[in-house]
């Protein structure tokens, strides 16, 4: 009786049957995961706003009505307007395209990169020591002071805010792949397929990136989260996004000085800074736990 | 001695050497043996007595860097240590295979059965993804796998144990290897998926003219299957063997130890299982002289000061000891089980 399907060769009934049951068991612990649904609902609300919010805005961000500076929210200006008297929820929305954007890219190639350097690092013992030290090193300065020293050396545009990030954040994502990957290839899959002659590109890239994976999607949520916020810190600090272009940091930083005038400049955009990152952990922490087997109960 | 290179396996003089962060283990030394074309061989031997680490050295899965593999492997007359990583890579899997312990470890958890014996196919050849899906089917047939379509659409965690050897082993012959390396293929299964693994590899030895190595340290699964034995202890060949003769006439005091600890069906139930005292030496402290000598009832002078050579007899029998002729006096095993755990 070792043959666990006598218990499924029933009729092609029985299988839709075993196939729904284990949907209905999908959505379930999926619906179980509270973090997980609610980062998840916030997210796509802010991804939606960021995406079909300007086509139905009645003002672009650089428009100016120079009458209405600084005035308050309104049935007119929803956010009030900006001490140049430029619409500030168009700016926020036009905002959270440029800061999403930046936090999505930084991801993406902090993600790519620090899956390579973790896998390589844990696959040659030889060059684990050389990136793991690189690692060292850029882990050695605090995020934000290594990010601005990037900005000031590069220049401050929308690209070289997602090279500051990524050299700034690879270390973290590379270390963790590599812990990830050295105890993938302890097992003895590892070992099978290398006597079967495979050649180290497809143990690396074949077998032990795919048990990394649930990893590397957790630590790339965190780093979506931790980019929007350097992003708009660097910004704060006016090496980030340039002006005009409107992105979270840089709107908080023009509001900084009119924070007791005019509080909306500084509100609207910190709350959209907030519930993103908010959003984006809580999705995080529900990912790691949908994604570890073990969690299940 | 004239080389004959007609064996389908000769090791000879192997030597292997880690270098760990503790210092040099010598896990492996002065290990010669061969096997032919369709010859099932045990290795036996207890737990980190160098078993795996010899089978794991012809085909060069360690380290290279904390590794040091000397001596000769000659398979279909190449040595394999004089072999280039990429002639290594194409003997791996296709002439050479291995099954391995753990079956539970050792499939890749993130890809279906079927999508990884096609891999091992499309390794060593270029085909069809269809057409290798069709063997790979057919491959797990052969292993006598009940409904084999199915499983090949399925992951790892959906089977047992017993089938996932079944898988390994499908795998493991993907490409008709004239050798396989059989470490501890049952040592995870119940007995009774055992003996069916087991029919299974000796069913393939003879319909695929396969030479077998048979890692294990289970003296009654050797008896059953293999032709041949070597036993080691402690990085060494201590005998060798026919199956026959071992099992009638052990002629080294810890094959003798083996056969007395293992239960006999036959025979007085009230005699008491033997032990063997102590534990294996550690590999970085070695005894000067015989290795065994620490644990060993006939020990004298000469074995804790020198280290016997392996003797061969006329009848083909190898031993390492210095007291063999002694052992070799005695009766049958069989007769004298009981007499020497009585005097025990």
């Amino acid at each position: 009786m070792e043959n666990p399907d006598t218990f499924y060769d029933g009729s092609k009934r029985i299988k839709s049957e075993i196939k729904k049951e284990n949907q209905r068991l999908f959505m379930r612990r999926l619906l179980a995961n509270k973090s997980l649904l609610i980062g998840g609902i916030i997210l796509i609300i802010i991804g939606l706003i960021a995406i079909l919010g300007p086509s139905f805005l009645s003002n672009t961000p650089y428009q100016i009505f120079a009458e209405e500076r600084l005035s308050a929210p309104s049935r007119e200006f929803i956010f009030g307007t900006d001490n140049m008297g430029r619409d500030l929820l168009s700016r926020v929305i036009f905002g959270a395209r440029v800061s999403l954007f930046v936090g999505l890219m930084a991801s993406g190639v902090t993600a790519l990169v620090g899956l390579m350097v973790g896998l390589y690092a844990s696959y040659y013992r030889f060059l684990d020591h050389i990136l793991m030290r690189i690692c060292d090193g850029l882990m050695a300065f605090p995020a934000i002071l290594l990010a601005l020293a990037i900005m000031a050396a590069l220049g401050a545009n929308a690209l070289n805010v997602i090279v500051a990030l990524s050299i700034v954040m690879i270390p973290t994502v590379a270390r963790v792949i590599r812990s990830a990957a050295l105890v993938v290839q302890e097992q003895t899959f590892i070992e099978a397929i290398k006597a079967q002659g495979a050649g180290s590109f497809r143990v690396i890239w074949v077998h032990i990136a795919p048990n990394v994976l649930s990893h590397l999607i957790i630590q790339a949520t965190y780093v979506f989260a931790i980019s929007i916020i350097i992003e708009a810190s660097l910004s704060f600090m006016g090496v980030g996004i340039p002006a005009p272009d409107p992105s979270w940091g840089n709107i908080i930083y023009e509001g900084k000085i009119h924070i007791t005038r005019a509080w909306w400049m500084t509100l609207f955009p910190g709350a959209f800074i907030l519930s993103t990152v908010i959003a984006l952990n809580l999705f995080g922490d529900g990912l790691r736990d949908f994604l570890d087997p073990y969690t299940i109960n | 001695m004239v080389l004959e290179h007609e064996h389908l396996l000769e090791v000879r003089a192997l030597h292997t050497t880690f270098y760990t962060e503790k210092g040099r283990v010598k896990a492996v030394e002065d290990v010669s043996f061969y096997v032919d074309r369709g010859e099932m061989v045990g290795l036996v031997g207890e737990s980190g007595c160098g078993k795996s680490v010899t089978c794991e050295s012809i085909m060069q899965l360690h380290n290279r860097r904390i590794t040091e593999i000397k001596g000769e492997i000659f398979f279909e007359s190449q040595d394999l240590l004089k072999l280039k990583k990429q002639q290594m890579r194409n003997i791996r899997g296709r002439s050479i295979s291995m099954i391995f312990q753990d079956p539970m470890s050792s499939l890749n958890p993130v890809y279906t059965i079927g999508d990884q014996i096609v891999e091992a196919i499309k390794t060593h050849r270029k085909i069809e993804k269809n057409e290798a899906m069709r063997q790979a089917v057919e491959l797990l047939s052969m292993t006598e796998i009940s409904s084999p379509e199915e499983v090949a659409k399925k992951y790892p965690h959906q089977l047992s144990g017993g089938m996932r050897q079944r898988v390994l082993i499908a795998i493991a012959l993907a490409c008709q290897p004239r050798l396989l390396i059989a470490d501890e293929p049952t040592t995870a299964l119940d007995v009774t998926i055992q003996s069916q693994i087991l029919d299974l590899l000796v069913q393939f030895k003879k319909t695929l003219d396969m030479g077998i190595i048979l890692i294990t340290h289970d003296l009654g699964v050797v008896a059953e299957v293999c032709s041949r034995v070597i036993v080691m202890y402690a990085g060494e060949i201590v005998e060798e063997g026919t199956v026959e003769s071992i099992f009638t006439k052990p002629l080294h005091p810890y094959t003798r130890g083996l056969l007395l600890a293992m239960p006999q069906i036959q025979g007085d139930r009230n005699c008491k299982l033997k032990v063997i005292k102590g534990v294996v030496p550690s590999l970085f402290n070695l005894p000067r002289g015989c290795r065994f000598a620490p644990r060993c009832d006939y020990s004298t002078q000469i074995c804790a000061e020198k280290h016997p050579e392996l003797t061969a007899l006329d009848s083909g029998q190898m031993v390492r000891c210095w007291h063999y002729q002694k052992l070799l006096k005695e009766a049958r095993i069989n007769d004298s089980i009981c007499d020497a755990s009585a005097r025990g």
